[in-house]
């Protein structure tokens, strides 16, 4: 027996055998199965086409003389199939008149024929050589492709903006061979590359968020030192509000439309801004300018900073921050030294406890407003959002001033009613851009740290336009609440950062 | 009937190709007594209905399958309808196909005949 035993030269392959005679597809699949490969018969060209369909075989024994669907149709379909194109075809045929036959399905893309009562060496000879051949071609074709991978690779770093996981070269790597070492190298390369770039973005963006929450805090701190002046020059406090809202929309608007054009609002973004307009342009302004007629901005900027213990609180419960004794500790400390503000006097001075205690509800109020401000349209820019919200704003207050006849009249030339209402307009505006902003790039829990800088902006302030002097207490509480502060840890800048390094296919 | 219709050597052939499996080459059997009178009922059909198409397939198939068991005169006969099928219309399909029709009878009771044991012997041609 010549062609028994397992194949001797090549690794056991998929065979598939094309015949409409039992018999003769019978007899090579035993043949084959001798060979050591696996066989499977198909009993005309469409049933072959649908296995090859399914999982393509290493190689195909073709019979040409077949009813319905002859073999030149089968070679046929294969070329057409990207997918079968390279698949060794080896035509099986009696040779009798059909030598003609033979040529044309070798001119179809056939490898090679095979007498019908083939001895099993020519076989195994035949079958063996088309195997060779074909796993060379598959090999050749695999470094290709591994080239051509890389090379996209390489053309996506050399854009300066990927992920490395994107690039997709695992696969490369795995080679056993100088391709795979290549790739291995290059991996390691571009890992190197894209940490650099991490670092430098995250870098870039807490910078520009520190940067933006001291200049929003900054100018967000005023707002209760403008309250306290104007409840000095009995202004009333409807009035203020509804003007400075109108200040800050016409700005903002002007601003945007005369850059962008008109703002592309949609129906469902009223939503937004008219909560946005009730938590801050109505209720935070107006509890502000009122409670600022009755407690000392310092006192009100120091209990604002209690936001910042609110929020990690908030972020303890809800898991987003780990809880540990040393934050609590803080969480505690901080909370003491408001406490002690709102409860303990220490000047003789006539101050009312309710009216302190309900300048708590400005640090919910702006805990509020921070998430909201996530939540904000994208499609819209900070200009106009911000200005849309402030027209919607005056637009609720509007009622109510009049009911209250609130609506002092603008003098000209202007006085002080008038500069107060601008700067509080004004302040107000580029405060909220600003912090639009933060949010955008630096996410609301970072966000909530303005907290501090407002805290320490709102003392400033209220020293500089009142000349108010904080007591003994108060000063001893201010070093508790900066104390507190450090030992909640606030969220390091760059744990809220997105790594949004861009990649090739958002550009 | 006799074996004298069969050329042992192609049943010895065929028994090699099968790697010396005398019961698959029973099994092989079996399949060819079951489809042979099939096919030879095809080629009388397509004959009758003047079908060349068909009657050539029909009788390309009977062609490999007769010569994979030595029936040398049936193979033949199959051929040359083949070959005039191929060449155009045959002359006296009818006739071919009554031949055809008797040379498969006599060699399926020929190699019912055939013991399939005894071919590790020296092969002889009838």
């Amino acid at each position: 027996m010549t062609g028994k035993g397992p194949c001797e030269t090549i690794e056991p392959a998929s065979v598939l055998i094309v015949d409409d005679s039992r018999v003769s597809g019978r007899k090579l699949a035993k043949a084959v199965s001798a060979l050591g490969h696996r066989a499977k018969i198909a009993a005309d060209g469409v049933e072959a086409l649908a296995i090859m369909g399914q999982r393509p075989p290493d190689i195909v024994l073709l019979d040409i003389v077949m009813p319905d669907m002859d073999g030149y149709a089968v070679l046929s379909a294969m070329k057409a199939d990207a997918a079968l194109r390279d698949i060794p075809v080896i035509v099986v045929s009696s040779l009798d008149n059909e030598i003609d036959s033979v040529a044309r399905a070798i001119e179809l893309g056939a490898e090679d024929f095979l007498p019908k009562d083939f001895e099993p060496t020519i076989l195994r000879a035949r079958m063996n050589a088309s195997l060779v051949r074909k796993r060379f071609r598959d090999r050749e074709l695999a470094y290709f492709r591994d080239i051509d991978t890389l090379t996209q690779a390489a053309q996506i770093v050399e854009g300066g903006a990927f992920r490395p996981s994107e690039l997709d070269v695992g696969a490369v790597a795995a080679r056993d061979d100088s391709l795979g070492r290549l790739a291995k190298v290059f991996h390691s390369l571009a890992e190197e590359i894209y940490d650099r770039e991490r670092r430098a973005d995250l870098t870039v963006r807490t910078l520009r968020g520190t940067l933006l929450v001291l200049v929003a805090g900054s100018i967000f701190g005023i707002a209760p030192s403008l309250g306290r002046l104007a409840s000095v020059r009995d202004i009333p406090a409807l009035g203020l509000v509804f003007w400075s809202a109108i200040v800050a929309a016409v700005l903002c608007l002007s601003v945007s439309i005369s850059r962008r054009g008109l703002p592309p609002v949609r129906l469902q973004d009223f939503g937004f801004l008219a909560l946005w307009a009730l938590v801050l342009g109505c209720f935070y302004q107006l509890m502000t300018v009122v409670i600022a007629g009755h407690v000392e901005a310092s006192m009100i900027a120091l209990i604002g900073s209690s936001r910042g213990f609110m929020v990690f609180l908030l972020a303890a419960l809800l898991a987003i921050e780990k809880p540990s004794l040393r934050r609590f500790l803080g969480l505690g400390l901080g909370f003491t030294a408001v406490a002690a503000v709102l409860l303990v006097q220490d000047t003789g001075a006539e101050i009312d406890v309710a009216w302190l205690a309900s300048a708590l509800a400005l640090p919910f109020l702006l805990s509020l407003h921070t998430l909201l401000m996530s939540w904000r349209p994208r499609h819209i820019d900070a200009g106009a959002t911000v200005g849309m919200m402030m027209a919607l704003s005056a637009l609720f207050l509007l009622p109510f001033v009049l009911a209250q006849d609130a609506l002092f009249l603008p003098s000209v030339p202007l006085g002080i009613p008038e500069a107060i209402t601008l700067a509080l307009g004004v302040s107000t505006a580029v405060a909220l851009v600003l912090a639009l902003d933060l949010v955008a790039t630096a996410g609301p829990v970072f966000a909530s740290q303005m907290a501090y800088s407002q805290t320490l902006a709102g003392i400033a302030w209220a020293m500089l336009l009142l000349d108010e002097r904080l007591s003994l207490l108060a000063w001893g509480s201010f070093v508790l609440v900066i104390v507190g502060f450090w030992l909640v840890e606030p969220r390091r800048a760059g744990d809220d950062f997105r790594i949004t390094l861009r990649v090739r296919g958002d550009r | 009937m006799s074996t004298s219709e069969i050329d042992h050597s192609s049943l010895k052939r065929l028994l090699d190709v099968l790697g010396n499996d005398t019961a698959e080459l029973q099994d092989l059997l079996q399949d060819y007594i079951e489809d042979a009178p099939d096919l030879a009922r095809r080629i009388t059909d397509a004959a009758a209905q003047g079908d060349w198409t068909a009657l050539r397939i029909a009788a390309h198939t009977l062609k490999s399958n007769a010569r994979d068991f030595g029936a040398t005169r049936l193979a033949e006969l199959c051929a040359s309808l083949e070959k005039a099928c191929v060449e155009g219309r045959p002359e006296d399909p009818e006739g071919y196909a009554d031949r055809i029709r008797q040379a498969e009878q006599a060699a399926r009771l020929a190699l019912l005949d055939v013991s399939l044991d005894d071919l590790d012997g020296p092969g002889s041609v009838a």
